[in-house]
């Protein structure tokens, strides 16, 4: 099985290839007033209006220091499209799911909800997210109060 | 994998029996009122309901074909003339095309068809049948083991199948007397004594694709094809992309000049326009859609309420863009239940007004400034406005004073007021919570208006005006903050901008709330950026209002920078940012940037601003009463203006808008200034000519000329004059002194004498001949 995979905060992550439609270099964003934090605006692809959401923030783990270009993972989720903001692209895995270890306990909450499994790559560690809950993710995107969000990257800090 | 074709075939049967159930009622409808020549109806009828028989019989249901059946050998009867077609049977008709209906939402729902009974309704029609005769019992047996040949159940090529069928239940062979079947088997000769003509014709149709088989018309034509909504979409998303694309080419070639790229560009241009208007069309829909289903509603009510009705439909072929349709279903619904039930009067009370005893109830559609016109006219007993200021005053909805003010058109226009519920009229038919005021708020939603005008004992009219399309409308863009938001034209009314230098324009306080005075009333105040949580306070004091009014509610959103008009693209929003309830929706601006679009009614809610209301209307109140005792005089809204010394007074109803252009942006065509305005020729007068000013003051090339854009005769005229002073709307007296040829009279405004403009009169003046019908 092919895995698509990028870095956050220098950590390795994955999501299967099929819920990839493509990838794109950072846009423009409209930042959205009264959204959560987790949404970080629209941006306009080929004239449809897709919603981008910085995982970082999602997986509570620690703003970027500095301002990096920064790339989206463009997926349709359920009720449009939807932008994942990662810091920088990876190769493709292809992986046997077989292979992959369940998530230790102590992984943050946050984060281990999403993750399906972890492979041992040679180069370091692979955190697979749910393609399906990753799709659904965007209906709790909303849920997410700010400050909680903020909390949960100062905690990881 | 058979399980997708066998859900394929179950919607394709859902769709084409709905479509096939709609045509089947109109047919007994048509029968009833004696249109043209009964056999037509009957046998068209009879071919629909074969055809719901047949389909669903094939996919194996058998409730579905059960009831089919029955309405079918009732049909049958009818069309042999063994019974005649009275009004039980055709009820019995139509009802039988009620259940299968349902039956079909069921499929539609995932439910299955079974769980609707339908023993009552087998027995009438069982009923009415043998009222009849008793031969056509016979036709039964034959049809029970018919179902599902496994070939039929995946080819939709099965629909002939069944014809081969249907004549074995027809020519039930008791009935000698009856007329011979209209459908034999294409492959056997025809039996005893067929109309040949009818017979060929019926197998033309029955070799035809199954669209052609059961759409609507019986000549329906096989150029069309099912297109998905959602395909459609995608195009006019392309399209919509391809104009933003179109816009920056031609800007970039604007700035180059190459003459060898001019002529691609041009064309590129002019095909994409006529791209885009033509995928608009494919989502036109007429208004027929929604009409169909009122001969049925008028039949039902008018009897269940024992009125005498006649409908007329006019502009049936009016288009629309299929969500506008979707839109004003339910309010166009209520509004003609309500004609029935409210308005037409009982025989015996018509006929006691001297009036004939069948009520009329007109429906029209047509266009008229850009926008579609819907009418709903009845002639029954009106809405007496004593009545109806009565029950405002009862309920608080306006005070004694405005009882007074009010002219009866106002009065009646109360009943869109929430809160504003006759009871004491609800009946089963009208009175099913949804009152006029969600009417008008479902009408406003999508951009329209909705008012009534009532002459009592001669009847009420209803007029709804809607935009042609909700995909692409006229939107004011401002920034806030940096950011651009849009905000629908429909909800605006006007722009002011604050002087912090003048008391008269700038913010007052009430309790923490920021007000502004505007034309003597108070106008509650939203600082956007506030609303959207983008900053705490706001720090310039020179802002620009943008006074906005949605379900009733107006108030004044105070925005950093007005931009531009622009029309823009709807696009949906993202269920996550839906809830947020602040936004409408997001569109892309022309330099390919995202701006979301203002839900203005619920950024109000979100604010209070409701809660506020009342406290400001008391205010507004008492600011009113003050000023409206003396009388003699109207209320008059003017923009008012300074034309060398002269003050003039435009009535803000006649202005479009208000423009600055240089000076020397003003060419000639004949005698005439014109100017090129939004991609027209836009003719110019001089106020001061009309006002036989004899110093026209020259201005220099690079001058800014002020220009009031009004609608004369149909043309969009650019009336030039030397500044704005002000608006106000006030109680005047208009007085004529003397016979100016452009004036309306005098009056006295903010504390000084002004002239009245008389629109009328200037064209005239400027010699403009009325505008030819239909451009826009």
């Amino acid at each position: 099985m092919q895995y698509c995979t990028f870095y956050l905060d220098n950590k390795h992550f994955g999501i299967p290839m099929l819920d990839v439609q493509e990838v794109m270099l950072q846009q423009v964003l409209s930042p959205v007033p009264l959204a959560s934090s987790v949404v970080r605006g629209l941006m306009n692809l080929r004239g449809n209006i897709v919603l981008s959401i910085d995982m970082r923030r999602r997986l509570g783990l620690p703003e970027t220091a500095t301002e990096q270009e920064s790339i989206q993972i463009i997926t349709q989720g359920p009720s449009g499209l939807v932008g994942w903001m990662v810091d920088q692209m990876g190769e493709v895995a292809e992986l046997d799911p077989a292979l992959g270890e369940i998530p230790p306990g102590t992984v943050a909450a946050a984060s281990r909800e999403l993750m399906t499994s972890v492979f041992q790559l040679e180069t370091g560690l692979l955190m697979v997210l749910d393609g399906e809950r990753i799709l659904e993710m965007e209906q709790e995107c909303n849920e997410i109060p700010r400050e909680i969000a903020r909390e949960g990257a100062r905690e990881l800090v | 994998m058979n399980e997708d074709i066998q859900r394929q075939l179950i919607q394709d049967l859902v769709i084409e029996s709905l479509e096939g159930l709609d045509a089947f009622d109109a047919e007994m409808l048509a029968l009833e009122d004696h249109e043209g020549q009964p056999q037509d109806h009957l046998r068209l009828a009879f071919r629909m309901i074969h055809t719901v028989k047949g389909s669903s019989g094939c996919l194996g249901f058998e409730t579905i074909e059960k009831v089919a059946h029955a309405g079918e050998n009732l049909l049958s009867l009818l069309r042999d003339e063994v019974m005649s077609v009275d009004q039980a049977v055709i009820t019995g008709l139509l009802r039988c095309s009620d259940a299968l209906r349902d039956m079909m939402h069921c499929l539609e729902a995932g439910s299955s068809p079974d769980t609707i009974r339908h023993a009552d309704l087998l027995q009438l029609l069982d009923g009415l049948q043998r009222s009849g005769k008793s031969e056509a019992q016979q036709g039964f047996g034959f049809f029970d083991g018919a179902p599902g040949a496994p070939e039929t159940a995946v080819a939709p090529s099965g629909w002939g199948l069944f014809g081969d069928d249907e004549p074995v239940l027809v020519v039930a062979p008791t009935a000698p007397s009856s007329p011979p079947p209209s459908s034999p088997p294409p492959s056997s000769p025809p039996p005893s004594s067929p109309p040949s003509v009818e017979v060929s014709e019926l197998q033309e149709e029955d070799a035809s694709p199954k669209l052609a088989a059961v759409s609507a018309g019986p000549r329906a034509s096989e150029s069309a094809i099912r297109v998905e909504v959602a395909q459609i979409d995608r195009l006019m998303n392309l399209v919509g992309e391809l104009v933003l694309a179109r816009n920056q080419i031609l800007q970039m070639a604007g700035e180059k000049s190459d003459p060898a790229l001019n002529g691609p560009i041009q064309r590129v241009n002019l095909i994409t326009t006529e791209l885009q208007a033509s995928v608009m069309k494919t989502r036109m829909q007429t208004v027929q859609t929604v009409w169909s289903k009122f001969p049925r509603l008028v039949r039902d009510l008018s009897q269940e309420l024992g009125k005498k009705l006649t409908l007329t439909m006019e502009g049936q072929e009016t288009e629309l863009d299929r969500t506008v349709i979707e839109a004003i279903k339910d309010p166009l619904t209520h509004i003609v239940r309500n004609s029935i039930d409210h308005g037409v009067e009982d025989p015996a009370a018509r006929k006691l007004a001297g009036k004939s005893e069948t009520g009329q109830l007109r429906l029209r559609a047509f266009h008229e400034g850009g926008q579609v016109v819907l009418e709903i006219s009845d002639d029954g007993r009106g809405i007496d406005p004593v009545r109806i200021s009565k029950k405002a005053l009862e309920r608080g909805l306006i005070s004694p004073e405005e009882a007074s003010r009010f002219t009866d058109r106002e009065i009646v226009n109360l009943i869109f007021h929430a809160g504003f519920s006759t009871a004491e009229k609800v009946t089963n038919v009208s009175g099913r919570g949804v009152g006029m005021d969600v009417v008008r708020s479902n009408v406003e939603k999508i951009g329209g208006t909705v008012e009534v005008s009532s002459v009592v004992g001669e009847g009420t009219t209803m007029q709804i005006r809607i935009p042609l399309t909700l995909a692409i409308i006229p939107a004011l863009l401002v920034e806030c903050n940096g950011d651009r938001f849009a905000i629908p034209q429909a909800s605006l009314l006007e722009l002011v901008r604050l002087d912090p230098t003048n008391s008269a324009r700038s913010i007052e306080w009430v309790n923490e709330a920021p007000v502004l005075r505007l034309r003597g009333k108070l106008l509650a105040l939203l600082d956007l950026g506030q609303a959207l949580s983008l900053r705490q306070q706001r720090s310039a004091e020179d802002a620009f209002i943008v006074v906005v009014e949605a379900a009733g509610r107006k108030f004044g959103l105070m925005v950093d920078a007005v931009l531009d008009t622009e029309e823009i693209v709807v696009k949906p929003l993202h269920r996550v940012l839906k809830s947020l309830g602040a936004f409408a929706g997001a569109t892309i601006l022309g330099d390919g940037q995202v701006a979301l679009i203002l839900d203005v009614a619920g950024m109000a809610k979100r604010s209070n601003m409701n809660a506020n209301r009342k406290i400001l209307d008391a205010d507004a109140l008492k600011q009113n009463q003050a000023a409206a005792l003396d009388d003699g005089k109207e209320r008059l809204r003017l923009l008012m203006a300074r034309v060398a010394e002269n003050r003039v007074a435009f009535p803000l109803e006649g202005v479009t808008r208000i423009e600055e252009i240089p000076a020397s942006s003003i060419e000639r065509s004949g005698p005439r200034e014109v100017l090129q305005y939004r991609g027209r020729i836009m003719p110019l007068v001089r106020i001061g000519d009309c006002l036989g000013e004899k110093r026209p003051v020259v201005k220099g090339e690079d001058d800014l000329l002020h220009i009031v854009v009004c609608q004369l005769r149909g043309h969009q005229t650019g009336l030039i004059i030397d500044s704005i002073e002000d608006i106000f709307e006030e109680r005047v007296r208009v007085e004529r002194f003397g016979n100016e040829r452009c004036l309306a009279g005098s009056l006295v405004a903010g504390g000084m004498v002004a002239d009245l403009l008389d629109l009328d009169r200037i064209a005239d003046f400027a010699g403009l001949l009325p505008a030819t019908v239909g451009r826009t």
